[in-house]
């Protein structure tokens, strides 16, 4: 403290630790505290409030576990966030590379703001562009039906592809920077060093390129897989009434007033991110630091 | 006497260790004073300290003979200058100058010419719309010293401020730091593990070791009449040659070294059976008259012969140790002595000295 | 690189052309939507070119309100999230603290909460305690858990580069706690303040997530673009896109100046300091050097 009060003043540290307490308390861990509250309380009508039947039970989370619809779109939810996060990697894997090693320096800040561009676009637009494009007479069934390729237009509203494709492009450049970044750090003469040794691409790639960027590839899925299961916007904008995802339920939850198995829900989706994030930190052994960007 | 600093038995610990054991000293108003020690003795510890930002563990701090315990780094009358000068990147040199001046609420025209008089005074005149970005290494230097002296402190405080320099540069400094604090009549603390800048520089010098004063005096006192093994060492090039102490008395004593035994000055008052070392500087060292004294002679084979411009050094064997070095003037003398060959050399027994044996980093 | 690998280099530059065509050709179709007389958004089939929709957009009075709430909530979120982001990467970074990274966890973890979560949570805390059921400040506090985290990130960035002996030395020379601060500290984390400060109304502003489960009946911009997009549908929506991606294009644009403008700065003060060094060593070298 003495070295704190030393630069800043006692009524400098006094605001320092103020602000941060202010910050942790309430703006982080009391609306926790509320949202696992509601969650463990039933519905209960107004009057009923405060009366003998509003005690905490654990019936908003068995009606998740036990309710098919509920149970079937949190499992279906976990699936497709893995897809994207798997489609997502594979396509920016050869980019994050090809722009770390390859690309010369001159070039290479252009290249990253062309990248960045986009994304300082809205998502909602940035989906909304999809569905132009997905549109049942939309480009892409034009260009097909016209090719030949296909007979009838594609109903990418119908089931998951629209929404698949529209989260792997919303979502995209949070798996190429963090891979990238991981990757700019390799020495290039380890590359021509284990190439000279007489390494083919394969390898050299699955033994040196792979194990440098771990930590990169590894923070890079944690985002996209958080991003993929909380996306609301995309799923609203690109789905339809049989490709509904989580998120959506636990809106219509809080549309119908049930506030109490809303934050169950939400609930149980937070608990989701934060295995799946603590598996892939333990698995890809990433520290917290290298998360945050 | 109205700014004399004085430090009380000040200690300093950080848990288990100690950075400074039992500190005293009394520094007079307007003396140059140099800490002087390797790293680690405890030199920066002090300086931080006095200025400020640590606080003693024992002992106390005293400026004028009103204590310093308590007081906040913004309110002592003590300027520091930084080991890399800590200049502030924003400002011009002028605003960097007058920024003590700022602070304090000093009105700006006033601020100004005083701090173009201090620019002025450090041969920087002009220099006020500069940015430091773009300022050379000495000329920094400068800046800091006109910023410090601009707030008219009672002590000025130096933290290594050449170490960064080149070498000419330095020894340029050197004499300029001199000037300017012969000029001012600030009371400069200065520290550094450059013995030879401490010596040009001082009025007097402590040397420090381990967290511990082992000898403060002028430069001559450390030099030529070291108190302990440590500063025997330490300051300067010199000889060590370990032993146990055969004969003593008030002003001699004899050790028995691998060269024989032999004398020198005893000022610790060591007695027979003491652990002792003997040191004996290399210019003190000549070719030895026959039927020189046997106590003051080194017999041994030249090693080699270094010829490095006005003095030529010559190393001797020594069985199990570090070589004994001899510097002789470039009168000639030198080349009697070809490697290979043994030869005998005298030293005059006043100048050498026999002090308490100790556990010497470089030995 | 092996000249047998020109055959791999140019497969990957291909591949980047393609993936840049991916990001910009769909953006490239909404905006050309917006030109089509057709009447709903759409590139196929082209009924000619009007501009329409630009003037519907205009005339549109909820369109206004819901620009008003996005930059009040903007303004508020930057105005609430920077002292807090201060607040913490200096308690982080000067506050000696066993469990400092259990803090620095503590404090960062909203940022990988998914968006509704915190909205949710939010909004239940100000029911609870307040009764209310959702309004722009709740919003601006919702949002604030995680952008004042990011804005942390970059102070804390920024104070690594500063030399603490800049502080002290102010200190040394009398300045009081309070005056270091505000001369010494904050004008060397301008830079970071005023990033924070974009990067932080730009995150406020496109959110959706967050904002929607705490705002009650108000609409921000990007609420009310995304109920455009699933209810009534115009290429009004394409032609608010096409102003949206011209101001990111020009924004980006004098960001690039400004950062070319600064480097240059910096590089002309070195070369000046390198002659100036030169110079010194020029002089004090034909000076004999004292024995």
């Amino acid at each position: 403290m003495n070295d704190m009060t030393r630069t800043l003043g006692r009524g400098g540290t006094a605001m320092c630790i103020g602000g941060t307490a202010f910050w942790i308390v309430v703006l982080v861990l009391a609306p926790h505290v509320m949202m696992i509250d509601f969650s463990l309380r039933p519905s209960l009508i107004l009057s009923d409030a405060g009366g003998p039947r509003d005690h905490w039970q654990l019936t908003n989370y068995a009606n998740l576990i036990f309710d098919p619809l509920g149970g079937q779109i949190f499992a279906k939810t976990i699936w497709a966030s893995i897809m994207v996060t798997a489609v997502t990697l594979a396509i920016c894997y050869p980019l994050a590379f090809y722009l770390a090693q390859i690309v010369p320096r001159h070039r290479l800040r252009l290249l990253m703001l062309l990248l960045i561009v986009p994304f300082w676009i809205n998502e909602i637009l940035r989906t909304f562009a999809w569905q132009i494009l997905l549109a049942q007479k939309g480009p892409i069934n034009t260009l097909l039906l016209d090719l030949q390729l296909i007979a009838d237009p594609i109903r990418f509203t119908r089931g998951n592809a629209g929404v698949l494709i529209g989260m792997t492009y919303a979502y995209i450049l949070f798996m190429v920077f963090p891979i990238y970044s991981a990757m700019e750090t390799l020495d290039r003469s380890q590359i021509e060093a284990s190439r000279d040794l007489g390494a083919r691409w394969w390898s050299v790639h699955r033994y040196i390129i792979v194990p440098h960027a771990k930590p990169g590839i590894a923070s890079g899925c944690i985002v996209t897989f958080m991003l993929a299961a909380g996306s609301f916007a995309v799923p609203q904008i690109l789905g339809g009434v049989d490709s509904l995802w989580f998120t959506q339920l636990i809106y219509n939850r809080f549309n119908v007033g049930d506030w109490n198995a809303g934050a169950a829900y939400a609930v149980a989706l937070e608990a989701l991110c934060l295995v799946f994030v603590l598996a892939m930190m333990r698995l890809f052994r990433v520290g917290l630091r290298d998360i945050a960007r | 006497m109205t700014s004399d600093l004085e430090l009380d038995r000040v200690a300093k610990l950080y848990g288990e260790v100690t950075a400074l054991h039992d500190v005293s000293v009394t520094i007079p108003e307007g003396e140059f004073f140099s800490f002087l020690g390797p790293s680690g003795c405890g030199k920066t510890t002090v300086l931080r300290l006095i200025s400020g930002f640590i606080d003693p563990s024992a002992g106390d701090i005293r400026l004028g003979g009103r204590t310093l315990a308590g007081i906040a780094p913004h309110r002592r009358p003590t300027a520091l200058i930084f080991q890399n000068l800590a200049l502030f990147p924003l400002m011009s040199v002028a605003d960097n100058v007058a920024f003590g001046l700022t602070v304090r609420g000093v009105p700006l025209a006033e601020r100004r010419r005083r701090a173009a008089d201090m620019l002025e005074f450090v041969a920087l005149g002009g220099f006020g719309d500069r940015r430091i970005e773009e300022l050379s290494g000495g000329q920094r230097q400068r800046v800091a010293i006109a910023r410090a002296l601009a707030v008219e402190p009672a002590v000025l405080l130096l933290d290594e401020p050449l170490s960064a320099l080149d070498l000419k540069l330095r020894q340029h400094m050197r004499s300029e730091l001199r000037a300017m604090q012969r000029r001012s009549g600030v009371t400069f603390i200065y520290i550094t593990h450059d013995q030879g800048e401490a010596l040009a520089m001082s009025d007097r010098v402590a040397v420090m070791s381990e967290g511990r004063i082992e000898q403060i005096g002028s430069s001559e006192d450390v030099y030529n009449r070291p108190a302990t093994a440590f500063v025997a060492s330490f300051v300067g090039e010199n000889n060590m040659l370990r032993g146990r102490v055969d004969a003593a008395d008030a002003s001699c004593a004899v050790v028995a070294t691998p060269f024989g035994s032999l004398r020198g000055g005893n000022p610790a008052g060591l007695r027979t059976g003491d652990d002792a070392m003997l040191f004996v500087r290399p210019e003190r060292l000549r070719p030895a008259a026959i039927g020189a004294d046997v106590q003051t002679v080194i017999e041994s084979r030249v090693t080699s012969q270094v010829f490095e411009g006005s003095v030529v050094n010559v190393t001797l064997e020594r069985p199990g140790g570090r070589d004994i070095v001899v510097t002789l003037s470039n009168d000639g003398s030198a080349q009697k002595l070809s490697p290979g060959d043994r030869h005998r050399f005298a030293f005059d027994a006043r100048e050498a000295i026999v002090l308490p044996a100790a556990t010497l980093a470089h030995e | 690189m092996t000249p047998s690998d020109r055959p791999l280099r140019l497969l990957l530059a291909v591949y980047l052309v393609l993936f840049l065509a991916y990001l910009f050709l769909p953006l490239g179709f909404m905006s050309v939507a917006a030109f089509n007389e057709f009447r709903f958004p759409a590139v196929t089939p082209w009924r000619g070119f009007t501009l329409k929709w630009f003037v519907a957009l205009a005339e549109d009075p909820l369109l206004w309100d819901a620009l008003a709430t996005s930059i009040l909530i903007g303004v508020a979120v930057v105005l609430v999230s920077l002292p807090l982001g201060l607040a913490g990467a200096l308690t982080l970074t000067r506050l000696r603290l066993r469990a400092r990274s259990g803090l620095y966890a503590m404090l960062v973890s909203p940022v990988l909460i998914p968006g509704i979560v915190i909205g949710i949570s939010t909004i239940m805390l100000w029911d609870r305690a307040f009764g209310l059921k959702g309004n722009w400040y709740i919003a601006t506090f919702a949002q604030a858990s995680f952008i004042s985290a990011y804005a942390m990130l970059l102070f804390l960035a920024r104070l690594q580069r500063l030399d603490p002996q800049l502080e002290e030395a102010a200190l040394d020379l009398g300045a009081t706690p309070r005056q270091t601060f505000f001369r010494i500290t904050l004008p060397f984390l301008m830079p970071a303040i005023l990033a924070a400060a974009a990067l932080g109304f730009m995150q406020s502003f496109e959110n959706y997530n967050t904002t929607l489960f705490s705002i009650g009946i108000d609409q921000t911009l990007t609420i009310y673009i995304a109920s455009k997009v699933r209810t009534a549908l115009t290429p009004a929506v394409n032609a608010l896109a096409v102003i949206m991606i011209a101001l990111t294009v020009i924004g980006t644009v004098v960001f690039e100046i400004t950062q070319r403008r600064k480097a240059a700065r910096v590089a002309l003060a070195a070369r000046r300091r390198r002659a100036a060094d030169a110079a010194e060593l020029d002089r004090t070298g034909a000076a004999p050097a004292p024995r």
